[in-house]
């Protein structure tokens, strides 16, 4: 029982740091960083590359890694991205920092290299001393975390309790607008709290290293496991996070003793276990209602006051759905129909292995849809349709190879399948926050990557279950084109809902519910609509893809690896049709072109430029293929009307209206900033 | 004429695509009390944050002592001796007492931070008792008290006190207005933007009356009441000329 | 309708006036320990405009909020048309011939002018369209001809022609207030509630805007009324027919411009004067 707390203890004082760094930074500006464990895993691997790679001594190596680049990484990525993001929407700042998830851990394999890493040595040196404590066996290691922990604690509360710097922390969190009246710039206080935050990244990181070993993905998922913490503390309260987390780490160890050893469900389920307290946090939240928008809010009356605000701020240019003059919708419909004749013609071009690439594309691009509908169209962060792709593709799989349906009825089957769990998410999510929602779905994704995908009969021992193609369509090349058919046919299917009656209530809905229910539209069922159309063409496209690559393989349905999906869209546009199609063909080629042509490292490139395609919405939010269509359609327009194009300054405002949530806008008045006298 | 502390000069304030404030100009002059007035929605508090450097002018400028300030961020222009008290309680509701008046000394010298916060606390006892309670509870009356003692600590040259009656019992309202009164006996320079008009006149000098973002009318505080009563309720020729049926 | 209005044979001086659209009798509401509004009752023609107006704090917001449905009253009653409304949800009192606007215009931002009447429209006439449209590609032929007339007439009316195919992101908030008010008539109500309407315009869009609130009161083939709750006493005593004064929660006057003009109570509302000052009056 001891050795279990004590093993507890080290998960838990990572967790407890973490949350520790994740709260400062949302009650200070709002932002919940997804990043954190990219930025962690950031700073471990620096820390190795000095220590290991270069041989620097520990402390030597520690210092630099830990004290100084982790606050240098907070102060740089406040002045290039967390200072824009102060007045973004929620939806904005969720994008932005899970563009930045998905960007770093890429860009530190392009500067530290590629190899994988197992194991990493912590802050103790080589070989480890072991300590015996009530006769149970404790590292140096772990007695380091133990130390950082209880320093963490006692020397944060001194300096926030007892010093001038803490109460102007303080005093930002309460609101930045007194703070400035009072003489004290809230941006200065801003860039201490972000290279604050990152050094405890950069701790967490370094501590946890020996643990899980130098992998991105086990660090997103260490952290992702310390949001359980920072939901128990409703975001706001240090002592409950870290304490919380501290707890977690614990029960979680205990939980392992009184699981039977050697069970199937036993390894699954610890791997479940950090999600499920998310799970258990986030429904604890919701019953008591703790979960308004209003959390997400920063500061008093005055900062909100002084904020910009109103609808009527946002900038908007779209042509009228309804009828447009004949040029306008001819300039509409060119961009689209160019593209899918040219996406038409790849597989007659490309030889071999690239169609089934493109037959990959192409089904990526209908999942891609999915994103349009619920992002685009609906106005919500959803981080689980991905989930509901590899429910699609598992179901269609099941049915097509073992109880031998036929594909496409068993690709519909599986869409019909992933279409109940939207409408419960969306059902679950309707009165939340757009932060809430994504935590939500993250996690109801982790949970079924955990608990589902792991089963047996969808493993089969790492292969994946095969998956057959319809026998009028079995080669790539004939295979291409049915996904490609499918696209246009979800593709019209949503330029349609776009244009009807139901896509304006749609609009109504997410641009302003009070306005919609004036005129007596349900925003509960509008939402719902969206929710499970949503998941039904991510299913379906889950089935396509998996079809596409003949076998459904779970681990290619992993939850981080849909914010790669959504960061590749978002890039693109996640408004248009058009750029869910140039996103799946980019998703596809990019890394295999950079695979078979190009050095190695630029392997890497894809990831970063969707990362900082993502993190790019703070300033484009309608992506860069729906940018250069704007430019594109207003230059033929005023061709026609035999005008100089229009100024490109414009060109900002339909962005405004996309991402932004209605009651903010980035930067149409910002609050005074600093400015060099 | 001595050169005026507070100068506004052809001011322009945009939110979004609403304009606030229309070409507002006016001068407060040292050692004066000024009341600004004008219905809700006149565009009162969005000058006073404007002056203040919280919100932006999109045209126009603002003088302080002869500085321009307008474009300065507002912990700039706090530094030159403009205290704002906003609307709704000018504290940091959070923190404790003591904590919001050590914000509120804390661009003084270390050595003359206790003296300060000593001098707020004589002027207003009740918060020598309350130094550790959370501001946001202590009642409406002493939270105004919280806000002058935080704006007075260290003696300012101009405060802008923005409806600082707003919600209080009267009797409670009438002692913020006392304080005020001796603060500009002793030679602060006061803005006054009030809706209890009478009360605000009774302190002040002169007087500006702000209609629909723009100065309606300015002048001796003394000729300020039938013009205020006009231009809240409308005479009967205004009310012809606003709106021909 | 109700059948006992109009009946031609009553004598002039004992006619009756026209029931009132919208009526709220006795409507107290406490929030903790303080009285918010305490036994407020007022009563709105048809086809006129009615002013509900007050100092800062004075219960309006609170009172708009008991008519528009965001708020029950602890007790009291809301009628709308005779029909006792008092616990239906806004949604149900949309439904039933109420619409509202907003202080800060609620406005679909990815739609165009035209887009929001044509979308009240179809809410209110062709509900079922929300549903089918969804798979029904027909959808995407022009709008019936009734639709469009219809359309057309409120757009003429409140003068949105000229922008009727803008986005609304990027409109003045004049304009804005008034693609809420045609979004608002789309639906046919028989009332308005107007929150604020004028806030945060200047001269020439009151103007415009004070214009608009009469043609569309006097507008032949619809008959409406409107509520405005504005802190702009001045203008909404030249506009309605009727005004409605709060203060501390409780409603000190009502009655026409010229008696609000006069009352003193009004006066001293708004120039802050009460029991504890008196006296203080400037030297």
């Amino acid at each position: 029982m001891l050795q279990y707390v004590i093993a507890g203890l080290v998960l838990g004082g990572i967790y407890a740091i973490a949350s520790a760094g994740l709260v400062i930074t949302y009650v200070s500006s709002g932002i919940l960083n997804f990043s954190f464990g990219a930025l962690a895993y950031f700073v471990a691997r620096f820390y190795y590359y000095l220590h290991t790679q270069e041989n620097w001594g520990i402390i030597y190596s520690a210092l630099l890694a830990i004290l100084v680049a982790g606050p240098a990484l907070g102060v740089l990525l406040y002045f290039a991205l967390f200072r824009h993001l102060r007045l973004s929407s929620p939806l904005v700042k969720v994008v932005a920092t899970l563009g930045l998830l998905v960007a770093v851990p890429a860009i530190s394999t392009l500067i530290f290299g590629t190899q994988a890493i197992e194991s990493a040595p912590g802050l103790a040196p080589q070989p480890v001393r072991v300590f015996s404590f009530l006769g149970v066996a404790v590292t140096l290691d772990q007695v380091i975390v133990y130390i950082c922990v209880v320093a963490t604690v006692v020397v944060g509360s001194a300096v926030l309790r007892y010093t001038d710097v803490g109460l102007k922390v303080r005093a930002m969190v309460d609101s930045p607008a007194m703070t400035a009246l009072s003489g004290t710039s809230p941006n200065a206080v801003s860039i201490g709290v972000w290279a604050v935050s990152t050094f405890f990244a950069g701790l967490a990181g370094v501590l946890a290293a020996p643990i899980i070993g130098l992998d991105p993905n086990n660090f997103t998922l260490l952290i992702a496991a310390a949001f359980a913490a920072v939901i128990a503390a409703k975001f706001r309260s240090l002592p409950i996070a870290v304490g919380v987390g501290l707890a977690m780490g614990v029960v979680t160890s205990l939980i392992q003793e009184y699981l039977p050893p050697s069970s199937n469900w036993t390894a699954e389920i610890i791997d479940a276990v950090p999600f499920m307290f998310i799970a258990v946090f986030l429904v604890y939240n919701l019953v008591r209602r703790d979960t308004d928008s209003g959390a997400e809010r920063v500061g008093g009356a005055l900062d909100r006051a002084i904020t910009p605000q109103g609808a009527n701020q946002m900038a908007g240019s779209t042509a009228s759905a309804l009828e447009g003059g004949s040029l306008g919708l001819m300039a509409k419909f060119a961009g689209p129909v160019v593209l899918i004749v040219v996406a038409a013609l790849l597989p007659i071009i490309v030889q071999g292995f690239w169609v089934g690439l493109m037959a990959q594309a192409f089904a990526y691009g209908i999942i891609f849809l999915s994103f349009t509908l619920v992002t685009g169209e609906g106005g919500m962060i959803w981080l689980c349709q991905i989930t509901f792709a590899g429910v699609g593709a598992l179901t269609a799989s099941q049915l097509a190879t073992n109880h031998g349906w036929p594909v496409l009825a068993a690709i519909a089957a599986g869409g019909l399948v992933a279409l109940p769990m939207g409408l419960l998410i969306g059902f679950l999510t309707i009165r939340l926050g757009d932060l809430y929602v994504a935590l939500v779905t993250l996690t109801f994704g982790l949970l079924m990557e955990n608990l589902v995908f792991t089963m047996g009969i969808f493993q089969n021992l790492g292969l994946g279950v095969n998956m057959g193609r319809p026998d009028f369509a079995v080669s790539d090349h004939a295979f291409a084109y049915l996904c490609l058919v499918a696209f246009v046919i979800v593709a019209l299917f949503i330029f349609n809902l776009r244009r009807s009656t139901t896509g304006l209530a749609l609009n109504a809905v997410r641009w302003s519910p009070p306005g919609a229910r004036t005129l007596g539209i349900s925003v509960v069922q509008m939402k719902i609509i969206v929710a499970g159309l949503g998941a039904l063409v991510a299913g379906i496209g889950g089935g396509f893809l998996a079809a596409a690559q003949t076998t459904a393989q779970p681990g290619n349905f992993a939850t981080f690896l849909g914010v790669v999906w959504l960061a590749a869209l978002v890039t693109i546009g996640v408004r248009s049709n058009a750029a869910a199609l140039v996103a799946g063909i980019t998703f596809t080629m990019l890394p295999a072109i950079a695979l078979a042509y190009l050095p190695s490292w630029t392997g890497q490139l894809p990831a970063i430029l969707f990362g900082l395609g993502a993190i790019g919405v703070a300033k484009f939010p309608d992506g860069t293929l729906e940018q250069s269509g704007e430019i594109f359609r207003r230059r033929l327009l005023s061709l026609a009307n035999g005008r100089a194009p229009a100024p490109a300054g414009d060109l900002r405002a339909p962005g405004a209206r996309l991402l932004a949530a209605p009651a903010t806008n980035g930067d149409a008045t910002q609050v005074v900033e600093e400015v060099p006298s | 004429m001595t050169e005026p502390l507070l100068s506004v000069e052809s001011l322009d304030v945009r939110y979004g695509t609403s304009q606030a404030l229309f070409d507002v100009s006016l001068q407060v002059n040292t050692g004066s009390v000024t009341a600004v007035l004008g219905a809700n929605g006149a565009g009162k508090s969005t000058l006073a944050r404007t002056v203040s450097g919280l919100v932006p002018a999109a045209a126009g400028r603002v003088l302080f002592d002869g500085q321009r300030v307008s474009g300065r961020p507002a912990q700039k222009i706090r530094k030159l001796g403009l205290t704002y008290i906003p609307e709704g309680r000018g504290i940091f509701p959070g923190l404790s007492v003591i904590d919001n008046l050590r914000m509120a000394v804390g661009q003084e010298k270390r050595s003359e931070r206790a003296g300060a916060i000593d001098r707020a606390i004589t002027l207003f006892p009740v918060l020598g008792q309350r130094r550790q309670q959370r501001a946001g509870s202590l009642s409406g009356g002493e939270q105004q008290m919280l806000a002058l003692a935080r704006a007075l600590a260290v003696p300012p040259r101009l405060i802008i006190a923005d409806e600082m009656s707003l919600g209080l019992a009267p009797i409670v309202a009438e002692s913020v207005f006392q304080s005020l009164s001796e603060a500009a006996r002793g030679g602060i320079t006061v803005v006054l933007i009030e809706q209890f008009v009478h009360r605000a006149l009774a302190l002040a000098d002169s007087c500006v009356i702000l209609t629909r973002g723009r100065v309606g009318w300015s002048g001796p505080a003394a000729e300020a009441g039938q013009e205020v009563l006009d231009r809240y309720l409308g005479e009967a020729e205004q009310a012809t000329n606003s709106t021909a049926v | 309708m109700s059948t006992d209005t109009e009946a031609g044979a009553v004598a002039p001086e004992t006619l009756a006036p026209a029931p009132p659209v919208l009526e709220a009798s006795g409507v107290t509401v406490r929030f903790g320990g303080l009285l918010a509004l305490s036994d407020v009752g007022l009563a709105i023609p048809p086809g006129t405009i009615v002013g509900l107006v007050g100092p800062n704090g004075a219960g309006k917001s609170t009172l708009f909020a008991v008519l528009s449905g965001l708020l029950r009253p602890a007790s009291g009653r809301v009628h709308l048309r005779g029909r006792d409304i008092t616990k239906d949800s806004p949604q149900g009192r949309a439904r039933q011939g109420m619409a509202r606007t907003f202080q800060q215009p609620e406005l679909f931002l990815g739609l165009t002018v035209r887009e929001h009447i044509v979308l009240a429209h179809r809410v209110r006439f062709s509900r079922q369209r929300l549903w089918r449209d969804m798979v029904d590609p027909r959808s995407l032929l022009p709008s019936s001809r009734e639709e469009k007339e219809r359309v057309d007439t409120l757009l003429e009316l409140l003068d949105l022609t000229q922008v009727a195919r803008s986005a609304v992101g990027g409109l003045p908030l004049g304009t804005s207030r008034l693609v809420e008010i045609a979004r608002a008539l789309a639906t046919r109500p028989d009332i308005v509630l107007l929150d604020e309407p004028l806030s945060g315009l200047d001269m020439k869009e009151t103007e415009n805007l004070a214009s608009v609130f009469q043609r569309v009161v006097n507008n032949e083939d619809h008959r409406v009324s409107l509520l405005m709750v504005e802190h702009d006493v001045a203008t909404v005593l030249s506009l309605s027919s009727r005004i409605f004064v709060l203060n501390f929660g409780e409603l000190i006057a009502s009655g026409t411009p010229a008696e609000i003009r006069g009352n003193e109570s009004v006066r001293s509302a708004y120039l802050g004067d009460d029991d504890a000052t008196v006296g203080g009056k400037p030297q």
